[in-house]
């Protein structure tokens, strides 16, 4: 599954803190400030690059170290409740 | 200055120097430090310093100012991005200045708060940007005068054909020397010593008008540490445009508050001066524009500045207020009407006379009464500003 960036949104971090920033059109549809963890912003720059959730749970598990299985769960939360959220969409939708 | 008062300096100066603080001390009341974070404008350099030190609703309320700070700074960002591309294309010469500028130095240039972006553009170029910034989807807010504003979305531009206006209590044409920006310019940005000269007569400015917060104060400090300043350079332009004394008792302070050592000599501030001055610029706040102790700023400019006796100075200023002179009424902006019809300005003043007594009469009443009224607290302003150096 790939997914689409919400046009406007940014990623920034200040002072060791990520946070998604919806800017222009964007606020319309998107909660203005999301904070992320720094795993969500791995995430995210993986998203950034246009890979694909399976490719992403593959780069995360080598990247953490940990099993797939438990990476993958913890990014399909994570992209259901950025989708939910419209900062992202489903490629194609 | 109370526990929470030197707390809140400290937090800045740490800040600024690179340094964690290190714990809140016992006696402090974090609701008050809240409140002197939010005044002046540095909520988010607050959260940076405390975030590891404090919890609960005051870390909530912390964070989230430093959320929304960090949204601005993006929104600012991303538009100011787009709109330099577009000025770039349109082959239209810009300079940014004021606190985009200053926010280069801070160690955390998105913490550095600020409510527009300015831009100097030369005259000629005037009605091409207009129509640049319209064509961009940018609302104006004001087009007329010498300062065209304009908002798109939650991003505001100053668009200005002149740096400096107004005047300052000696008689020095501020206006001219900071016309020559467009000489001062390095790869699209003013050199770093004319922004500072400029930062310095600005915030001369604000504190003979109403006032500064100590945002200002923090700018100084961290301009003073950071940017790469030829003082010697500064130093002979401060004196030339008449402003060294008064930053040296700007830097004076900044060394009593923050306890850093500043450049030029500062001037080391007698101790009932830096009490008065630390109080008023407590409660100053950002600009000043709440603080009741500036409700006579413009009589006491308006009569050293004139330089006449003080009754006469007095009743020139009455006059003043009821016929205010043609470059003051065509400026604001419902009477903009006025720019370029100066035969109209009578039937201005009869208008005005009558709204005012229609609808803000006990106002108007006071400001025509003030100088004859409030005759001490008039000449303790004007002593207080020769203290600043003014």
């Amino acid at each position: 599954m790939s997914y689409t960036i919400q046009n406007g949104i940014v990623l920034t971090s200040v002072c060791g803190e990520y946070l998604l920033i919806a800017t222009r059109a964007a606020r319309n549809i998107c909660p203005n400030i999301k904070k992320l963890n720094a795993s969500g912003a791995y995430f995210w720059s993986m998203l950034e690059e246009g890979m694909d959730a399976a490719d992403m749970a593959t780069r995360a598990a080598e990247h953490y170290g940990a099993p797939r299985e438990l990476i993958e769960r913890d990014l399909k939360v994570f992209l259901a409740g950025l989708r939910q959220q419209n900062y992202i969409s489903e490629a194609g939708e | 200055m109370r526990a929470e008062e030197s707390f809140f300096l400290r937090i800045l100066a740490d800040y600024a120097m690179g340094r964690d603080t290190p714990s809140v001390p016992a006696d402090c009341d974090m609701e008050t430090v809240l409140t002197l974070a939010k005044k002046h404008c540095v909520s988010g350099i607050v959260y940076k310093q405390l975030r590891g030190l404090v919890g609960g609703s005051v870390f909530k309320r912390l964070e989230g100012e430093f959320a929304g700070e960090v949204f601005f700074a993006q929104c600012y960002e991303t538009d100011y991005a787009e709109l330099s591309a577009a000025l770039t294309q349109a082959g239209i010469e810009f300079l940014p200045f004021k606190g985009m500028e200053l926010a280069r130095y801070h160690p955390v240039p998105q913490l550095r708060s600020k409510g527009d972006i300015d831009l100097a553009i030369h005259p000629a170029d005037r009605e091409r940007s207009d129509a640049l910034l319209r064509s961009l989807g940018y609302a104006v807010q004001r087009d007329f005068d010498e300062v065209w504003s304009y908002k798109r979305d939650v991003v505001s531009y100053e668009l200005h054909t002149h740096i400096f206006y107004g005047e300052l209590l000696n008689d020095f044409d501020y206006r001219a020397y900071f016309d020559t920006v467009w000489e001062h310019t390095d790869n699209g940005h003013i050199t770093p010593e004319f922004q500072f000269v400029y930062f310095m007569a600005h915030t001369a400015r604000h504190i003979q008008e109403s006032g500064n917060g100590f945002r200002a104060f923090l700018d100084m400090l961290i301009a003073a540490k950071y940017a790469p300043l030829d003082w010697d350079y500064v130093q002979t332009e401060l004196e030339k445009i008449r402003l060294l004394d008064f930053t040296r008792v700007c830097f004076g302070l900044c060394e009593y508050w923050f306890g850093e050592k500043m450049p030029l000599d500062a001037r080391t501030p007698g101790e009932s001066f830096a009490e008065r001055a630390t109080v008023k610029v407590l409660e100053d706040g950002i600009f000043g524009h709440d603080n009741a102790q500036n409700e006579v700023a413009a009589e006491a400019k308006s009569t050293e500045k004139s330089k006449l006796p003080y009754f006469l100075a007095a009743i020139l200023s009455t006059l003043r207020a009821i016929f205010p002179p043609y470059r003051v009424m065509r400026c604001v902006p419902w009477y903009s009407f006025l720019d370029g019809r100066p035969w109209l300005l009578p039937a201005a003043w009869v208008y005005r006379l009558f709204y005012c007594v229609k609808n803000k009469l006990t106002q108007s009443k006071r400001k025509l009464v003030l100088p004859y009224l409030e005759r001490e607290q008039i000449d303790e302003r004007r002593r207080f500003l020769h203290e600043w150096g003014l």
